[in-house]
């Protein structure tokens, strides 16, 4: 394990992390009182790019999961179904739309002001270019897309990451027009840096949770973790954040203590995103049951590290739902090894086709190849109307059973 | 000494008091499920038939849907381990057993020992269900009870093509308007479900002996169309739809022997 030099703050890294978060969403709408650019970005836009240029972003996936948190998600798909979207499209996109056309504001920090230009990679989901088009028409403003091809050998073609390479090129240019200011390659090349370094550190707090048995902390921390590699991944703050919490892990081991309620009896991988409108509730029914999420598919998304172009182009192209099956079994099959997984259980998410698509066929493999359990439940990462609780239950213990029964 | 398993299902409760783990002292089934008067009456009924009181219930432990609300239990376990350990008393050679509650489909994997040791789910849908027979026999003017036999008389079984309750019921209401005879419209309805069941347990794997448990298993057109579509024997246990209160029973007897023990 790398030496951590620990941080100078009283505040605990989920503190500084909640005020930080918070902070992030203040600066968009500081930047926009104060006439500067703002945009939206989808989650694995190439955000470095943006940094450099000192533009703030706001990030609609991430903001949607947190309304739903906030128990927002319905009154905001029912508008966008209102409005003609159909209750099948991703409820990330359908929160987005509907949040667009609110009548009144939200409140929770959550009030984002409108964007200037958008930002679209298509790694996270093919059909979010169709989410960013509309809101482009709508709102009458640039949108700039870096396609990313899918994936389906196992390995990177090299034709496809020159592809990738030609257009970030282009992306640059459009943001040099968009701003009226030249790139800076220095300041970029600092900012890669900075990203990079969060990306280690962010794995190297995940590998800590997982490769530590019984592991010190409850597996969901990742989930508030991921937050920073999403809105704020090339900022320094966030390595400062992520130091601190690598600390809290080390102290916790040190002292021979965990942070997860109960005994951890089980071991699990979670595919699929959370279900974040029932984010507490999914959490301690697991918990309660003895079973710790050491491993995720969804918070192992924002661990690519990346120095230059060609790395950076690689890295945005090896997200999960830009992956096909050979890849998405080396993802898991990797997490499932060093972690020492007992089983994994599926989010079947109702609107996020491109990663369900393959779920099946990837859970049957890689079931028996670690001779390991795996379920499914029905839910989603917004919509709460698609998640029964009884269900939730019965399968969580039933692959509880079962992994007992193969102890 | 007694153990008792209850199952509280979505549409009915059962209850079963256990003699040294051996044999079914009582039992009862009661037409409503969790969040209604079905627990404590099944309980009330076999303490009835036995004059007997908790007192005299060394275990209990709850499964099925409202397991987790039910407070004079002992403990609280899966129905699918529950309906493995149950069938597995009653057909010891089941390796594949096929559940159909009222609103799940379950396919499970025995061990040699009873243990559940895989299983698979339908997806959150009515379609295929024990709730999706209760609305189709209501369009067709019969009972769920009677939906066996009049699958033994179709002559040329109706094509169900939909998943979906409300659209296959508009279905229904079609073939019906179309002057079908409902022995054929009653087949359909059961191969559909069957089509929709063999597809998880394929996902599974069919490994022989198969057999089928819950209420929906006393429906012999279930297990024809389920026969035909597998391709192999389905077998029914006695007492089909208590098998997750005995294996509830068994468990706790289980559960005290092992304590005994050790």
């Amino acid at each position: 394990m790398t030496e951590i030099e620990t941080p100078i703050d009283e505040r605990t890294s989920r503190e500084m992390l909640k005020e930080f978060t918070a902070s992030i969403y203040q600066e968009v709408r500081d930047a926009k009182e104060a006439g500067q650019l703002i945009g939206w970005s989808t989650s694995n836009f190439p955000k470095e790019i943006c940094e450099t240029f000192g533009l703030k972003l706001m990030y609609p996936e991430n903001h949607a999961a947190a309304v739903a948190a906030k128990k927002g998600a319905v009154q905001f798909c029912d508008k966008a179904e209102s409005l003609g979207y159909s209750a099948d499209l991703c409820s990330y996109a359908r929160i987005s739309m509907g949040f667009l056309h609110r009548d009144e504001d939200f409140g929770f920090g959550l009030d984002v002001p409108k964007p200037d230009f958008l930002c679209v990679a298509n790694n996270i989901c093919t059909t979010v270019v169709k989410w960013y088009e509309n809101l482009a028409k709508e709102l009458d403003i640039p949108f700039i897309l870096f396609d990313i091809p899918y994936n389906t050998d196992a390995d990177f073609q090299e034709h496809k990451i020159s592809y990738m390479k030609e257009q970030l090129q282009e992306v640059i240019c459009q943001f040099e027009e968009l701003t009226g200011t030249a790139f800076d390659y220095e300041k970029f090349h600092e900012v890669l840096a900075t990203s990079s370094e969060n990306a280690r550190l962010f794995q190297q707090a995940l590998d800590i949770i997982g490769s530590t048995n019984p592991a010190p902390v409850n597996g969901f921390d990742g989930y508030n973790l991921m937050a920073l590699m999403i809105i704020a991944r090339g900022r320094k703050e966030s390595t400062v954040i992520l130091k601190k919490y690598i600390s809290e892990l080390q102290e916790l081991i040190d002292s021979g203590e965990s942070r997860f309620k109960g005994e951890e009896k089980y071991r699990i991988l979670y595919d699929g995103i959370t279900c974040w409108p029932y984010l507490s509730y999914t959490s301690k029914t697991l918990s309660g049951m003895g079973v710790n999420t050491v491993a995720s598919v969804y918070t192992d998304e924002y661990t690519a590290q990346f120095d230059d172009l060609d790395s950076l182009c690689r890295a945005y192209a090896s997200t999960n739902n830009v992956q096909g099956i050979d890849m998405a079994l080396q993802r898991r099959n990797k997490m499932l090894g060093k972690y020492q997984c007992d089983g994994i259980l599926c989010n079947t998410m109702r609107s996020c086709k491109p990663w369900v698509g393959i779920m099946f066929e990837t859970e049957r493999q890689l079931a028996a190849e670690h001779d390991i359990p795996y379920t499914m439940f029905d839910g989603d990462q917004a919509d709460p109307r698609v998640f029964s609780k009884a269900q939730y239950e019965t399968r969580v213990q039933g692959l509880v059973e079962v992994m007992e029964a193969r102890k | 000494m007694y153990t008792m398993g209850i199952d509280i299902g979505s549409a009915a409760t059962k209850a079963v008091v256990l003699s040294d783990g051996q044999d079914i002292a009582a039992s009862s089934v009661i037409g409503f499920g969790a969040g209604t008067s079905g627990a404590p009456r099944a309980v009330e009924d076999v303490f009835s038939q036995l004059g007997i009181g908790w007192d005299d219930i060394a275990f209990t432990v709850a499964t099925g849907y409202g397991r987790l609300r039910f407070d004079d239990a002992d403990k609280q376990v899966s129905e699918l381990s529950c309906h493995a350990l149950g069938v597995h008393f009653a057909l010891p050679g089941t390796r594949t057993l096929i559940d159909i509650g009222g609103q799940d489909v379950k396919v499970m994997h025995l061990s040699e020992s009873g243990m559940l040791d895989n299983f698979v789910m339908n997806e959150k849908c009515a379609a295929g269900t024990g709730r999706f027979l209760d609305v189709m026999a209501r369009v067709l003017e019969t009972t769920t009870d009677s939906l066996g036999t009049l699958d033994a008389q179709a002559t040329a079984p109706v094509e169900i093509s939909s998943t979906c309750t409300v659209f296959a019921e508009s279905e229904v209401i079609s073939h019906l308007s179309n002057g079908e005879d409902i022995c054929n419209i009653i087949a359909g309805i059961h191969n559909s479900v069957a089509h929709r069941t063999a597809g998880l347990a394929r996902r599974l794997g069919v490994q022989p002996q198969v057999a089928m448990s819950g209420g929906v298993a006393q429906n012999a057109g279930i297990i024809r169309a389920l026969q035909d579509v597998l391709g192999t024997e389905v077998a029914v246990p006695d007492n089909t739809q208590l098998m997750g209160a005995l294996g509830a029973a068994l468990h706790g007897y289980r559960s005290v022997v092992g304590k005994q023990r050790g």
